[in-house]
């Protein structure tokens, strides 16, 4: 059975590149995975350190900092993922050439691979979440498990994206180089670090419509209103992640024919 | 296991393949043609236009409208110098790079030794770089679990097999590669160059392991420059010069053209003109061999021969030889004599090899007149007796009885 | 100036696993958040030179050599400034060019031709001064058309030839070679040998490592033989070379007997008749011997323990070279002997005189066989050297054969 050309075996060597991605990245540093823990934990706790005693932040409306401090991590957690995914699936054909070079596989499994290991920071963040949620009152809510479709949608929307920058990293190597740029200004461009009604109302509307401020709405709703995402927000993301993950995957298998000229 | 070939016979009528069905033998499992390849080349060309509309213009073909097949049981030889495109062809069959023309066909799973550099990460230990090689080529965690220890025991590594792979030698990576690489039975082999890596011992043991793969059953193609394992393990060979394939034929045959030995015009001193095309002598007894020159000069002329043998399933083998030595130096005709005690052959057909040459400077010989497999002129040379298992009969004296306890 | 090195008492000492030591307290700690075992374990510590001491003034060649392992590389490497001694120190006056791993530092991207440029460039070369050598460099690489292709679609090989084309065409004040010369395909190493041993005669100080033995001879003017990383002897190439082939030897012996020992596939399907043990040895030595050298008379013994021999019962030997192919297979009974005539503890001994077997491993397998079934078997592993190599190729058998000559009376008589 294949689905979009991929087949059983796909599938299992995708687990594979997974486990190797995990061990590769933490190999040869004492602590090994304890900093895939360690590094995302640290920066949200800065965060809430900053943002709850420093600056002492509050939502509109709201009564105190740690409303503000889960506010800010519910969306910054997914985009701590998002750029943790973007990163190494750019580099996944590049960094890898030695196995493109000698194993005879879909080489698209290596970006796919590499966007996945952004649920490492995202499970992270999650658990923190949870954390500071219980710690401020909050009762778990079964509609917390809305979060898994978005999830889903979002890594696929990732990963098409990472496999174009896959692929064009192997002819221009300088993506690797200014993608951390770009993230950064993605960032402060999207309303993740302040609510979607301090941006001037002219962008306000155009803003409704930024994957990652649909992304982030998606982990909030559930998260802080125990409501559902609204559902044309949904769709417009599903449309979003297949046309995303398809165009993606045709980019990558049109141009993979030419990396041995790069690699 | 009969003999299959010798004298001038040895490369027409090439080697038969022994008591196979004509089923397994005419199945292929690597099979491609008119296959092409060729490196798209970037520089000079903006980017940008190629990555968003696929156009390339300029190329290097390394590999050139290739038709092979490897039939099952076999091994291949592939010959040529560095750069005459053998690693991309291996690698184009294998599917790491997509052909630019032509198709490609394997039927069944790949082992592939493209280069000994590691696929991986070099801070992983020999243990972890199998065991992920292993995975990646599909096997459940209970073979690997198997096959890692037959590994760390052929690789011959020791506590080194659980240090990262940046502390090995040279030598050491060839061994854990070459371990790893050949650990799944039953598969497709395609080999690039690795023979000549790694001390001596490991060597024979590689060549054990080919052997014995090939021996149950395995196929594959082996690129090399070095025609001596072409003809250990290869029925059949081709010579790729510049991409394309130029020759190919039986490995002997290729060889000795590969070889491309000039024939020596035979004015200073030759074999006779009634030199037998064939000797015969029977195993395990005292044997001479009477072989006519005629010598044409008044300086020293030095004889040589050996006996070689071409086996399926044991390839080429050396097995006798007589050093240079000079027999006459004044001309006329002779007879030499070549006596070998108890004839330690075992029965079957080999070929005898003869050289007439004259001493040259810094100790080299130069030929006067040659009959021998690389010049495509061999002789026959047919042992009888009792059929034996083994390729040669030692000559050993027994003897036994009680020992005081 | 003058040129010289002088090390004095060095010691290098490499850490074994990737990992640096933790706080004992804290390992059960990191066990439970997952971290690997190795991660948490010591270190492990191997000695790869050990107090050495020696010093080298202008015009000296110096070869050095050691089994694998003995701290040759190192030495190198420390000469060469990239790494540091753990203790003792190292002078050296003068420019060190130092060929140590092949091919580390092309650059993929660029042509070879270009490489052959970058490098120049980094020994302090103009381009004017290179293109003064381009074409001997460039013919001497011998890669065709691939001189103008980017490295990366270069196979190992050509990769190598570059990469010592480069070395070739230096003008080195200390020059260190870590062994190389079994580049690329037979007709360049030919070639390789010969620029090396020419680079060797203009360097004012020539360090080199290699595992040929006859060029280390030829080519070096004073020898050091390193093993487990102590100087062992410091002198004279023919006479360091010759009592290292000795050692090698002996030690091979060891080895080879250590190695094999539990090899023997020893089996018995009743125990009315158990092989006991084979062994094999050379009648100028008493005792058994895993080493032999062509030519020599040898033996091979079978101890046997028979309590009850049926008729049919015969001995069987085997003689296989480890690369798979099986030289010889004889039956006691073929020579006349009779196993049930005997009983008690027996034993078996088949001479070789000489023995012609060509220098490699071989393992001797003796099966006792009744009625073309093994019920019994043991073995033994051996290797044969030589001193020296046949003109003409190397046969599996070296059969002293005799060649004679004579004058024929009229041609054509058949």
């Amino acid at each position: 059975m294949q689905i979009l050309g991929f087949d059983r075996a796909d599938a299992l060597r995708l687990l594979n590149f997974l486990k190797m991605g995990l061990r590769d990245r933490f190999l040869g540093s004492t602590l090994g995975l304890v900093w895939a823990i360690v590094n995302p934990l640290l920066m949200m706790g800065i965060f809430t350190f900053v943002f709850a005693f420093v600056f002492r932040s509050r939502l509109p409306g709201a009564e105190t900092s740690l409303s503000f401090v889960i506010w800010l991590i519910s969306g910054y957690g997914p985009w701590l993922a998002i750029s943790d995914s973007l990163a190494t699936s750019t580099g996944a054909v590049t960094g890898n050439s030695g196995l493109v070079k000698n194993l005879a596989f879909k080489t698209e499994l290596l970006p796919i691979a590499g966007s996945l290991m952004g649920l490492v920071p995202l499970a992270v963040s999650t658990c923190y979440l949870v954390a500071l949620l219980v710690l401020s009152g909050t009762r778990p809510s079964l509609s917390w498990l809305a979060i898994l479709p978005v999830l889903v949608l979002q890594f696929v929307f990732i990963t098409g994206i990472g496999l174009c920058l896959a692929a064009v990293n192997v002819f221009v190597r300088d993506t690797a180089m200014v993608l951390p740029n770009v993230l950064m200004i993605l960032l402060f461009s999207s309303p993740i670090f302040y609510p979607l009604s301090e941006f001037p109302k002219v962008l306000q509307g155009v803003l409704q419509f930024h994957p990652f401020q649909v992304i982030a709405e998606g982990y909030r709703q559930p998260l802080l209103h125990r409501a559902w995402p609204a559902p044309w927000s949904l769709a417009y993301l599903a449309v979003l992640s297949a046309m995303a993950f398809l165009g993606g995957l045709v980019f990558f298998r049109k141009l993979k024919g030419y990396f041995d000229a790069r690699i | 296991m009969p003999g299959s070939s010798g004298a001038g016979g040895l490369l027409a009528t090439a080697v038969p393949g022994a008591a196979r069905d004509e089923e397994t033998m005419s199945r292929s499992v690597v099979e491609c043609r008119d296959l092409s390849k060729t490196f798209v080349l970037l520089d000079g060309q903006s980017i940008w236009p190629v990555i968003l509309g696929g156009h390339f213009v300029k190329g290097f073909p390394a590999v050139r409208d290739v038709t092979l097949q490897v039939r099952q049981g076999e091994f291949l030889g592939v010959l040529g110098r560095n750069g005459a495109g053998k690693s991309t062809l291996l690698r184009t069959l294998g599917g790491v790079y997509a052909p630019t023309s032509g198709t490609v066909r394997v039927a069944g799973p790949l082992s592939a030794i493209y280069e000994l550099g590691m696929a991986g990460n070099e801070l992983l230990t020999g243990q972890d770089f199998a065991s992920r090689w292993l995975a990646l080529h599909g096997s459940g965690r209970r073979q690997v679990d198997r096959l890692l220890s037959e590994i760390a025991e052929f690789a011959e590594l020791g506590e080194y097999f659980d240090n990262p792979i940046y502390t090995y030698s040279a030598g050491m990576k060839a061994r854990l590669f070459f371990s790893v690489a050949t650990s799944l039975p039953g598969q497709i082999y395609l080999i690039d160059e690795v023979l000549s890596v790694g001390d001596e011992h490991f060597q024979t043991k590689c060549w054990r392991r080919l052997r014995e793969r090939l021996a149950a059953g395995a196929s594959g193609i082996l690129a090399t420059h070095d025609w001596t394992s072409v003809l250990k393990l290869c029925r059949e060979a081709c010579v790729l010069e510049r991409g394309r394939i130029v020759d190919r034929g039986s490995s002997p045959a290729v060889v000795q053209r590969y070889l491309g030995l000039p024939q020596p015009r035979g004015d200073a001193a030759a074999f006779a003109a009634h030199l037998p095309s064939a000797y015969c002598a029977l195993a395990e007894e005292d044997t001479t061999l009477s072989i006519p020159i005629d010598v044409k000069v008044t300086s020293p002329v030095w004889f040589a021969c050996s006996v070689e043998s071409f086996r399926q399933g044991i390839g080429w083998s050396h097995l006798l030889q007589v050093e240079p030595r000079p027999v006459a130096s004044t001309p006329g005709l002779y007879e030499v004599a070549v006596t070998i005690p108890t004839l330690p052959l075992s029965p079957g057909e080999y070929s005898l090899n003869l050289f007439l040459s004259e001493r040259g400077a810094e100790g080299t010989f130069v030929p006067l007149d040659v009959r021998s497999w690389t010049y495509g002129n061999d002789l026959a040379f047919a042992v009888a007796g009792k059929p034996r298992e083994s390729v040669s009969v030692l000559p050993l004296r027994w003897r036994g009885g009680r020992t005081q306890s | 100036m003058s040129y010289r090195i002088r090390v004095e008492g060095v010691t290098k000492r490499y850490e074994l696993t990737t990992s640096r030591p933790l706080p004992r307290a804290a390992r059960p700690l990191l066990r439970l958040l997952g971290v690997r075992h190795e991660a948490a374990r010591g270190v492990d510590h191997k000695m790869a030179l050990d107090g050495v001491s020696f010093s080298v003034t202008e015009g000296e060649r110096v070869g050095i050599i050691g089994e694998n392992g003995a701290g040759k590389s190192t030495l190198l490497h420390l000469l060469a400034g990239v790494a540091a001694p753990t203790g003792g120190s190292v002078e050296v006056d003068g420019r060190v060019h130092a060929a140590l791993t092949l091919g580390l530092a092309l650059r993929e991207d660029l042509t070879g031709r270009e490489n052959l440029y970058l490098d120049a460039e980094v020994q302090g070369r103009t381009r004017a001064q290179t293109n003064t050598v381009i074409d001997r460099m460039i013919t001497f690489a011998d890669l065709g058309d691939f001189i103008d292709q980017p490295v990366r679609t270069y196979s190992s090989g050509m990769k190598a030839r570059l990469a010592f084309t480069s070395l070739v065409f230096v003008e080195p004040e200390i020059l260190l070679i870590d062994e190389m010369l079994s580049v690329g395909d037979y007709w360049f190493s030919q070639k390789a040998t010969h620029a090396v041993r020419e680079l060797c005669s203009k360097g004012r100080i020539v360090m080199l490592v290699s595992h040929n033995l006859e060029s280390m001879v030829s080519m070096c003017s004073r020898c050091l033989w390193l093993d487990g990383g102590r100087l062992v002897a410091d002198g004279d190439p023919a006479q360091v070379t010759t009592a290292y082939r000795e050692r090698v030897r002996q030690r091979d012996e060891v080895e080879t007997a250590a190695k094999f020992s539990t090899q023997g596939q020893e089996w018995a399907l009743d125990s009315a008749v158990r092989i006991k043990r084979v062994t094999v040895g050379s009648s100028r030595r008493s005792g058994p011997a895993s080493v032999l050298s062509v030519g020599e008379d040898a033996w091979i013994s079978v101890e046997l323990r028979v309590d009850q021999a049926r008729d049919d019962h015969d001995l069987r030997l085997w003689i296989e070279r480890l690369d798979g192919l099986r030289i010889t297979e004889n039956r006691w009974s073929e020579s006349g002997g009779v196993l049930s005539s005997l009983a008690g503890r027996v034993e078996v001994v088949a001479e070789m005189a000489p023995m012609i077997l060509g220098p490699g491993l071989y393992r001797v397998q003796a099966e006792l066989v009744s009625a073309e079934t093994t019920v019994a078997t043991a073995g033994a592993v051996f290797k044969v050297v030589s001193e020296r190599n046949l003109v003409g190729g190397q046969p599996a058998l070296w059969v002293p054969m005799e060649v004679s000559c004579r004058p024929r009376a009229a041609p054509a008589e058949r």
